[in-house]
């Protein structure tokens, strides 16, 4: 559905960027933690 | 709840039809549909990978097949079950269902959902594609670690692990999309008036499985990622030789591999309520308090993963925190299961059959949930681990707590989604097959394991023949069964008695406004909640 922004809502665009975002960055850090174990 | 009735019976067909219609659709009920019927699919796929295994388990010796093929199907049946089977149903009921309970058009970002799932079927090709290329000469067949790539043997396996390993980045790259898409549709796609405390039990479910997926899929994706450089790039992560340290694995796999129980379980956990309540004809009882338990259960699922490997050695205030951690997890449990007999107590009962499946399920879920605390203790776990006693527990909560929470819903939802009644008699037949069937399939593990017979082997001592007789016959009574579940589901699908826009008398809800089948885009007009 496109976005229809309210001035209450954040965009569904936003939220799906910043998990999206959050998944790949957890992604990186799992690794870059084995690396210093 | 809802104060507008939705009656389209016009339905304006703007998309392409034939294959182009699957390939591209960007529709929720399509591509819901689409997830559904690979769910089941491949449900029949791992069902027949296991009675082969059950097949060679009948007697002692080796009889059927070699160890290492052997291996290979446990290890296929349960990423296929667990992966292409249960996830894609879940997420087939939600992409269906949770726009429908909203009273939203479709799901917030309905191409992000085509790709979601069309990454599926190229996944399912490379769990299985081993096996074919091996009667081709190429390679040794698919991955023989188990599920759980446990390293070194996965380190040392032969292209079945790497097939696995992009096939589970694949798979997790669906499932995070699926679940960004499921956040954000709960999150602003709401009709007006349906608060969050207001929102369908199933919707919660599935908002916590969505927030766990994103929590713990990149952990797994990172791990195996690490798998694949230590196979062919030459680094060392797991590998001990290289002064790497395979019980890190376990403890990654596991972050991930635990809460996973209860991603495949929360969305039955969400529309199980929904049904007790339907066919009680009477409110589902604590709903907050259930609202809360899944939150609370949510939470505790990413902090007990070590209780599956206490055997491999840690430190004791390690081992008491994961224990104690563990058993934690029963009391919001106990507080779901009060709440979901308390929705029936003194209801107005009747036993269609989603109403069997689910009051089967809670009896049957529950020794599945009884038995798990019996292992999250430290010392009996000692004895218990690695045994078919953790076989038994883990199929009392997967297949009965899991794939029957799904039939359960099939039934539920499928004449509101075909707009036909299926077979009752069928239904209650498939129904009594699979619970007694199912109990005489598992039951004898219980034994055997308590008897010390240990997991995935191939072969066994003479003491355990009549056990697995019993559970091997039983197996094949629960896999032929299956077939009425696929013959109803495709008979209603092509026709039958019309069913009703509310379906059950007792039903509840916004997707009980729609017409049986709900109109090809739904809720054209916004219904409000009070």
């Amino acid at each position: 559905m496109d976005d229809k922004k309210t001035s209450t809502k954040v965009s569904s665009k936003k939220i799906a960027y910043i998990l999206g975002g959050i998944a790949l960055i957890w992604y990186v850090t799992s690794m870059f933690t084995i690396w210093h174990h | 709840m809802s104060t507008t009735t939705v009656a389209h019976h016009e339905e304006h067909h703007d998309h392409p039809a034939g294959i182009m219609r699957w390939l591209t659709t960007t529709n929720h009920k399509d591509i819901g549909t689409m997830y559904l019927t690979f769910a089941l699919i491949m449900f029949l796929v791992g069902g027949v990978m296991i009675l082969a295994i059950r097949a060679e388990l009948f007697q002692p010796g080796l009889q059927l097949m070699n160890p290492e093929f052997y291996n290979q199907l446990i290890g296929v049946h349960a990423l296929i079950m667990i992966f292409a089977a249960l996830m894609p149903a879940a997420t087939g009921f939600a992409n269906w269902m949770i726009p429908l309970q909203i009273g939203a058009p479709d799901m917030a970002l309905p191409r992000l959902n085509n790709w979601g799932f069309w990454l599926l079927p190229p996944s399912a090709i490379l769990l299985t594609l081993p096996f074919t290329l091996a009667l081709f000469g190429i390679g040794d067949g698919a991955l023989a670690t188990g599920w759980t790539f446990y390293p070194p043997l996965s380190v040392q396996g032969g292209i079945g692990v790497d097939f696995a390993i992009f096939a589970v980045h694949l798979l997790g790259i669906s499932s995070v999309l699926g679940s960004i898409n499921i956040i954000v549709t709960l999150f602003n796609m709401r009709a007006p008036g349906m608060t969050l405390m207001k929102m369908p039990m199933f919707a919660w479910g599935w908002l916590i499985t969505a927030f766990l997926l994103i929590a713990t899929i990149p952990v797994l994706a990172g791990a195996v990622t690490m798998l694949l450089t230590d196979r062919h790039f030459g680094t060392h992560f797991f590998d001990a030789a290289g002064g790497g340290d395979p019980i890190m694995f376990q403890h990654l796999f596991w972050f991930f591999g635990h809460p996973e129980v209860y991603i495949l379980l929360l969305p039955v956990w969400g529309f199980i309520p929904q049904i007790l309540e339907t066919f009680s004809r009477k409110p589902m009882y604590g709903y907050k308090a259930q609202v809360y338990s899944l939150w609370a259960i949510g939470a505790l699922a990413v902090v007990v993963w070590a209780h599956h490997f206490f055997t491999a050695g840690m430190p004791v205030p390690a081992l008491l925190y994961f224990m104690y951690s563990t058993m934690a997890i029963s009391l919001p449990l106990a507080v779901l299961f009060f709440c979901w007999i308390k929705t029936m107590w003194k209801g107005s009962m009747s036993f269609e059959t989603p109403m069997l499946f689910a009051v089967g399920w809670i009896i049957l879920f529950g020794i599945g949930g009884l038995t798990g605390l019996v292992l999250a203790d430290v010392a009996a776990d000692a004895q218990y681990h690695n045994s078919y006693f953790v076989v038994a527990h883990f199929h009392y909560t997967l297949f009965a707590g899991g794939i029957m929470g799904i039939m359960a819903g099939t039934y539920y939802w499928l004449p509101k989604m075909t707009g036909h009644m299926y077979s009752e008699k069928l239904g209650k037949l498939h129904f009594w097959l699979t619970a007694i069937s199912f109990n005489l399939t598992f039951i004898p593990q219980f034994f055997l394991g308590l008897a010390g017979m240990p997991r995935r082997i191939p072969d066994y001592a003479l003491q355990f023949t009549e056990f697995n007789m019993i559970s091997s016959i039983s197996a094949f009574v629960l896999g032929f069964s299956q077939l009425l579940f696929v013959y109803n589901i495709v008979t209603c699908a092509r026709g039958g008695k019309k069913a009703t826009d509310q379906v059950w008398e007792g039903a509840k809800g916004l997707e009980w406004t729609l017409t049986s089948p709900p109109p090809y885009h739904s809720f054209t007009e916004q219904p409000t909640v009070k």
